[in-house]
């Protein structure tokens, strides 16, 4: 009996902690006069197929670690691809030309003081409170707290 | 050998010395230049390839933690590397269970990946360097980094190092041959000296004393051969006086002299030979000796005991009366001949030998001899036939008789009688008349 009551709780556990992922947003620098981003240029921005911003500089991708749940969330629903995929990708490019592959940083808080100190970096956060230095741009065209939003 | 001749360049002891030198010293530099161009290929080759693998370590050791960590920058410097090397072909970047990562080619045809799986860690193929890097993060096999390299920077090594060799090479053997040509100049220039020298005196012109200027073995032989020359000198010398000593002798010697050689063919004659035979020495010198002394009326057995090659010593050869001897035999009686055969074998070869007649004309002599015995016999065919007297003989004083050898006392003239060529008529004396005959006288 007690063993049942203990799996029960551990699986409602488990159920709060994903019901309780936060939503992910899409941050640049503060500068950076992009304000929304289609999902498909965001697809092609991380998987290296977009290299530079419409005004034509480079744009500086910022990732989190490979076992990091908030990009296995962000592949799954906007590259719809596996990491590993997306990494072959990456180095497929890498050794074919000059791109800028995405700086991996391990935590969340390196990754906004990236993009708040790199102009023209973009990276995807969840969404918590955000220095004045990055902003957060509409996806699609949604704000983060529109029920479409695809990375709720 | 014909030293009127001067020895041909390419004949020469310098130029075969240094043909030999160079046949020697050429395979050897040719060894060394074809040799060491490989070996210093293989040195920078290897150098190269060491190379190429330590650009592949690196770029595999990048390629493992840029994977594992996703430090992309860490692969895009590996790669870097190795992509800004000018004889990069390919990469590929195969997974741990050798599925591609990615590639990338410089060639013109994509690399054939399922052949380069299980590849060894470095190959060097016909135009390719071929190499194989295994990706490891923290002991975990993560995939293997293939490498290709284009290998024209060591054909083009190789060919400037063989050039470098060639060149290198063939400056040696030219300078190693002009070195040669100059110490055998040095060395044999004096034996060239002594060797025109020596033609120069064979062909009896003027000979100067080499100078030697050594004291090794080519200074030995200049000072010897110097002085072998000023001996040849003095001994030519002596045998010209020598000759024209002999020349002189046999010119007025009155025996009549011919020498044939060794096939009977008559090499001189002297002057005496020419008068005894009335023929001039163009008509003698060079014929057989055989056709001469037939034309001669030589008796055969002679002919035949020369032709044999006997000595023999003053024999004497009757020439019957002859047209051709007239001038000699002036009272067409025979001409008498001593002939004298002497073998002279050659002081350089046993088989070769000349034949020496001296002829001498004794007709003269016999005649003189003859007449001299001829005399002699009659004196003593006159001498037999006087008896001479000499000496005591003992003689009565009274009866006047004389007493012989054997003791017995002969009359007078019976003892004179015997004894001589006398004879006696007897006869008186006037005073034996008177005593004798005293009326014969008184009546005169």
């Amino acid at each position: 009996m007690c063993y049942r009551m203990l799996l029960i709780i551990i699986a409602g556990l488990v159920l709060s902690s994903s019901s309780i992922a936060q939503t992910v947003v899409i941050i640049v620098n503060a500068e950076n006069p992009v304000n929304n981003i289609a999902s498909d240029e965001l697809k092609r921005i991380f998987a290296g197929d977009k290299s530079v911003w419409d005004e034509g500089n480079s744009i500086q991708l910022v990732d989190w670690k490979i076992e990091s749940n908030v990009r296995k969330r962000f592949y799954d629903t906007i590259l719809k691809k596996s990491t590993a995929v997306v990494r072959r990708g990456w180095i497929q490019k890498i050794i074919v030309g000059n791109i800028y592959p995405p700086s991996v940083l391990p935590t969340e808080e390196e990754i906004v003081n990236y993009v708040a100190t790199h102009r023209w970096a973009i990276a995807y956060v969840e969404k918590k409170g955000m220095p004045s230095s990055v902003k957060t741009i509409t996806l699609d065209g949604l704000m983060s707290d529109d029920p479409m939003y695809q990375l709720k | 050998m014909n030293l009127r001749m001067r020895t041909h360049p390419l004949n020469s002891i310098r130029t075969k010395f240094t043909v030999f030198s160079l046949l020697i010293i050429v395979p050897i530099l040719f060894f060394f230049i074809i040799y060491y161009p490989d070996q210093l290929s293989g040195i920078f080759q290897q150098e190269l390839l060491n190379r190429y693998q330590e650009q592949a370590k690196a770029a595999s050791f990048g390629l493992a933690v840029g994977m594992a960590t996703e430090h992309y920058n860490l692969i895009g410097e590996g790669i870097s590397q190795v992509k800004k090397n000018k004889e990069f072909l390919y990469i590929i970047i195969l997974d741990s269970v050798n599925d591609v990562i990615a590639l990338d080619s410089r060639m013109e045809h994509p690399p054939d990946i399922v052949s380069l799986r299980n590849f060894a860690p470095i190959k060097v193929e016909s135009s390719i360097v071929r190499l194989s890097q295994p990706m490891v993060y923290e002991d975990k096999y993560l995939g293997v980094l293939l490498l290709g390299f284009s290998s024209n920077e060591m054909d083009i090594q190789l060919g400037e190092i063989r050039r470098l060799s060639y060149v290198i090479g063939s400056s040696c053997i030219v300078l190693i041959a002009l070195l040669i040509w100059i110490v055998t100049s040095k060395l044999i220039g004096p034996l060239v000296k002594i060797a025109e020298a020596a033609a120069s005196f064979s062909r009896d012109e003027a000979y100067e004393n080499i100078e030697a200027k050594t004291n090794d073995e080519i200074g030995i032989l200049t000072h010897s051969f110097n002085t072998m020359v000023e001996k040849l000198k003095n001994k030519n010398i002596a045998l010209l006086e020598s000759k024209q000593f002999s020349d002189d002798l046999l010119a007025t010697i009155p025996s009549a002299l011919l020498t044939v050689d060794d096939s009977f063919r008559i090499i001189s004659v002297n002057n005496s030979f020419c008068h005894l035979f009335q023929m001039l020495p163009d008509a003698v010198e060079g014929h057989p000796l055989q056709q001469i002394l037939e034309h001669r009326n030589f008796p055969s057995e002679i002919i035949q005991s020369i032709l044999y090659g006997k000595e023999f010593y003053d024999v004497e050869v009757r020439l019957p009366a002859s047209e051709t001897l007239k001038d000699v035999q002036q009272d067409d009686s025979i001409l008498r001949l001593s002939l004298t055969s002497i073998v002279r074998h050659s002081m350089t070869s046993e088989k070769s030998k000349t034949m020496l007649l001296i002829l001498d004309d004794i007709t003269a002599d016999i005649r003189a001899e003859e007449e001299k015995i001829r005399l002699i016999q009659e004196l003593q065919i006159s001498t037999n036939k006087v008896k001479t007297l000499t000496g005591l003989l003992p003689i009565c004083a009274s009866c006047k008789k004389i007493r012989d050898d054997k003791g017995s006392w002969n009359v007078l003239e019976q003892y004179i009688h015997d004894h001589s060529e006398a004879q006696f008529s007897h006869g008186l004396c006037p005073e034996c008349v008177k005593r004798y005959f005293p009326d014969v006288t008184s009546n005169l």
